[in-house]
């Protein structure tokens, strides 16, 4: 994409993100009841297998992540809340390393890697800020480890009730304003590790 | 209740012709002979009640049989030799009234075991007819032989336990004359019974009653053969109605010459007697003062005055009023030639089965109980439901058998008394109703509520201990049970996915609580408890305790049982 381009899907996303409400703009099927083809529904299978598989019940099921690699992803609309607070239940071996990856602005560089510890479905609630360019994230998680790992829900709800300074974006990451890189220099949209050369006549 | 099987009990009248029965009660001069014999043949079990039986004929007979002491000889595990003997002494004496041109007659009892053919005497037979040809030969003018016989002697001390007809229609064959009368206890097909709780056989201890006057119908102060039958068929017939070994019916045939009745027994010689009035009606049973025996038991009709003959001295009389049947215990003391009228009204109401049995009426105690409760659960959280609201599952509560929100659950009680302070019960009582929602987002544009319930119940039986206290009207107790838990549980979500399951689990039950009688037969009851009653069970292996601590009340009704 050229920079001319990536501007302009900035722009936009900026305009989407400025008439987001303050509501819960969730994960969509957070429970994962609902399936659809083999995958649960408003979840895209990047990578791997899945299989719908009983929780607490058999009735209310989960999604167990069958092959060492597999991913399962969901785009979320962005907020004007300051902080994403992860509300997960699971059943994970250690060993399977099941991992939480926020892809903020949804430009393909991970910038959140959070590995999922829980067991006998007790849940856990990482929080995470969003970057000042904040532009939507794209919720994936993988399972790089081999074992049992099976989510029973992911549900993400936007809160302002976070001390954290914003999120840093990675390298490569799309942006706006320097500040909002981890190196503090965005350059052509992407965050950079040193500022473009400037070309002389 | 231990029996033992009867083959047959025989009244047999020889009957001389030529003499009317008129004579014969004018005239008569009255000898006894009466034997009970425990001891039977090899396989024969050791007899209960069979030396008692005979003593208390004995005693009827002297008392209003009009037949003096020292002319009855009772025999106690007598050889045949020995009762042969005892027959020719008696004969002699029969034979100097005959030839005195009086009228005599001879009453032969025996209680003990018998075979086809031939009365068991330990390891010694008296055939029938030896002892018909003895009887036959009696110079007497009315000879009255009653024979409480067992063929054979079981295990349990069923006596002859294939009912064939060999003794009672070989019996009636073999001492079948002219003019003979037979009282059986029982037809050739049933088994006739001995009852531990009256402390001997069913047929004789009515039989004895009803000569004691229950039997006098038409109240001319004397029973006689057929009245005393009909009083001994009937309470004979409906005490063995529910027992295991089934009814037994007693049989009588006669042919007998003559006119009139034949007396057995005379109330109006009585040394005292003992009146109930005709409003009266219930259950009776007169006892020696103390621990002493049962003398009368009978139930008393309303529309009759009843009088029963009794030798003078203390008794206890032990009424059970219709309708209240609420006991009561009258100290009575017989005056010599007294008369004493009975009135259930100044008898004081006697609740506590201990003071009952005190007294000898044995075990006196609640006999079937129903209860129903109202049960105030407390509930609490536990794994299972923390793991629901793990899942963000919200409780909405506990719901009532109405379907209103509370923790107020029945639960009824079925049970039945087996002595003073043991009962058993089966319970039926229902746990819970509980209802989870959780609301998912399925889509942005609307949320789908997944609603989780199930309603649970238990059934267990329980023994419950207790303490009667205040002559029985209260009554602490500590309980114990175990039992199952039933589940039913309902997963529906709002994209119509319903799945129904059953679950069973383990129950258990410990209470400590008290019953307090009212009035009719009427309590209430308060009790606490802890349940354990698990039967939901998650896919976690985690379980649901439905049960947990307790308070209930409940309404009762119980029926008494005493001394049979």
């Amino acid at each position: 994409m050229s920079s001319r381009a990536r501007l302009l899907h900035i722009l936009g996303a900026l305009a989407i993100a400025s008439c987001a409400t303050g509501g819960d703009t969730g994960v969509d099927n957070w429970s994962f009841d609902s399936w659809c083809t083999g995958v649960p529904c408003g979840w895209t299978k990047d990578a791997g297998s899945v299989l719908p598989v009983p929780t607490w019940h058999k009735k209310d099921l989960g999604v167990s992540f069958v092959d060492q690699g597999t991913q399962l992803s969901q785009a979320i609309a962005p907020s004007i809340h300051r902080c994403l607070l992860f509300d997960v239940i699971a059943e994970v071996d250690p060993a399977a390393q099941l991992t939480l990856q926020l892809d903020f602005n949804d430009d393909g560089v991970v910038d959140v890697d959070y590995q999922i510890v829980a067991a006998h479905w007790r849940s856990v609630a990482p929080l995470f800020s969003v970057p000042l360019d904040y532009l939507g994230v794209r919720v994936r998680v993988v399972k790089k480890g081999a074992g049992k790992a099976v989510l029973a829900q992911l549900r993400v709800v936007p809160t302002d009730e976070c001390q954290s300074e914003p999120s840093l974006l990675k390298q490569g990451s799309t942006c706006l304003f320097g500040a909002a890189c981890e190196s503090g220099v965005c350059a052509e949209a992407r965050c950079s590790p040193h500022p473009p050369a400037i070309v002389g006549k | 209740m231990t029996w033992r099987l009867y083959r047959v009990m025989w009244l047999l009248l020889l009957f001389i012709p030529g003499k009317t029965w008129a004579d014969v009660e004018a005239h008569a001069h009255a000898y006894g002979l009466v034997i009970g014999a425990s001891r039977g043949g090899e396989g024969q079990a050791l007899l209960r009640y069979a030396a008692a039986d005979a003593a208390h004929v004995a005693e009827v007979l002297t008392q209003l049989g009009r037949t003096p002491r020292e002319h009855v000889t009772q025999l106690v595990d007598p050889s045949p030799a020995a009762v042969l003997s005892a027959l020719s002494r008696i004969s002699a004496q029969l034979a100097g009234h005959a030839r005195a041109g009086q009228t005599s007659q001879l009453f032969f009892y025996y209680s003990g075991h018998a075979r086809a053919n031939a009365l068991s005497l330990g390891g010694a037979e008296l055939s029938l007819e030896a002892l018909r040809n003895a009887l036959l030969a009696l110079p007497s003018t009315l000879t009255v032989v009653v024979l409480d016989a067992c063929q054979s002697g079981a295990f349990s001390g069923v006596k002859g336990a294939s009912p064939a007809a060999d003794f009672s229609s070989s019996s009636f064959a073999q001492l079948s004359q002219a003019g003979v009368a037979v009282m059986a206890s029982s037809t050739a097909e049933e088994l006739s019974q001995e009852s531990q709780d009256i402390g001997g056989s069913y047929f004789t201890h009515h039989l004895l009653t009803g000569l004691r006057g229950a039997a006098d119908r038409d109240a001319d102060g004397s029973v006689s053969l057929d009245e005393a039958y009909a009083y001994a068929y009937e309470r004979t017939l409906s005490d063995t109605l529910r027992t295991r070994l089934g009814s037994q019916h007693a049989t009588l045939e006669t042919t007998l010459k003559g006119h009139g009745k034949v007396p057995l027994t005379y109330i109006r010689d009585a040394d005292a007697k003992l009146r109930f009035s005709t409003n009266l009606v219930g259950r009776v049973v007169v006892q020696r003062q103390g621990r002493g025996a049962v003398v009368a038991e009978l139930n008393k009709a309303e529309g009759s005055v009843l009088v029963l003959a009794l030798p003078h001295g203390p008794y206890e009389v032990l009424l059970r009023p219709f309708p209240t049947l609420s006991p009561r215990v009258c100290a009575v003391s017989l005056e010599q030639a007294s008369v004493q009228d009975i009135d259930p009204r100044a008898c004081p109401i006697v609740l506590s089965s201990e003071a009952l049995a005190a007294k000898g009426f044995g075990e006196v105690h609640e006999d079937w109980f129903i209860e129903l409760e109202a049960q105030r659960r407390f509930v609490s959280a536990d794994a299972y439901t923390r793991t629901l609201s793990e899942f963000r599952f919200v409780d909405r509560g506990a719901f009532t058998l109405a379907g209103d929100r509370g923790n107020f659950s029945p639960a009824i009680s079925v049970g039945k008394g087996l002595s003073p302070h043991i009962s058993v019960l089966i319970r039926l009582q229902r746990l819970a109703h509980r209802k989870f929602e959780r609301r998912v987002a399925q889509a942005r544009d609307h949320d789908d509520l997944t609603v989780f319930s199930w309603d649970s119940w238990g059934v267990m039986p329980a023994v419950r201990a207790g303490y009667p206290q205040w002559q029985g009207r209260f009554v602490p107790f500590a309980e114990v049970g175990a039992g199952l838990g039933v589940a039913w549980s309902n997963y529906r979500t709002g994209i119509d996915i319903e799945t129904s399951e059953n679950h069973v689990g383990f129950m258990a039950r410990a209470a400590l609580g008290a019953n307090l009688d009212v009035a009719w037969g009427i309590g209430v009851q308060l009790n606490v408890g802890y349940d354990y009653a698990a039967p939901l069970q998650n896919e976690v292996g985690e379980r649901r305790n439905d049960g947990g601590p307790n308070v209930g009340m409940a309404v009762r009704y119980r029926l008494l049982k005493g001394q049979q």
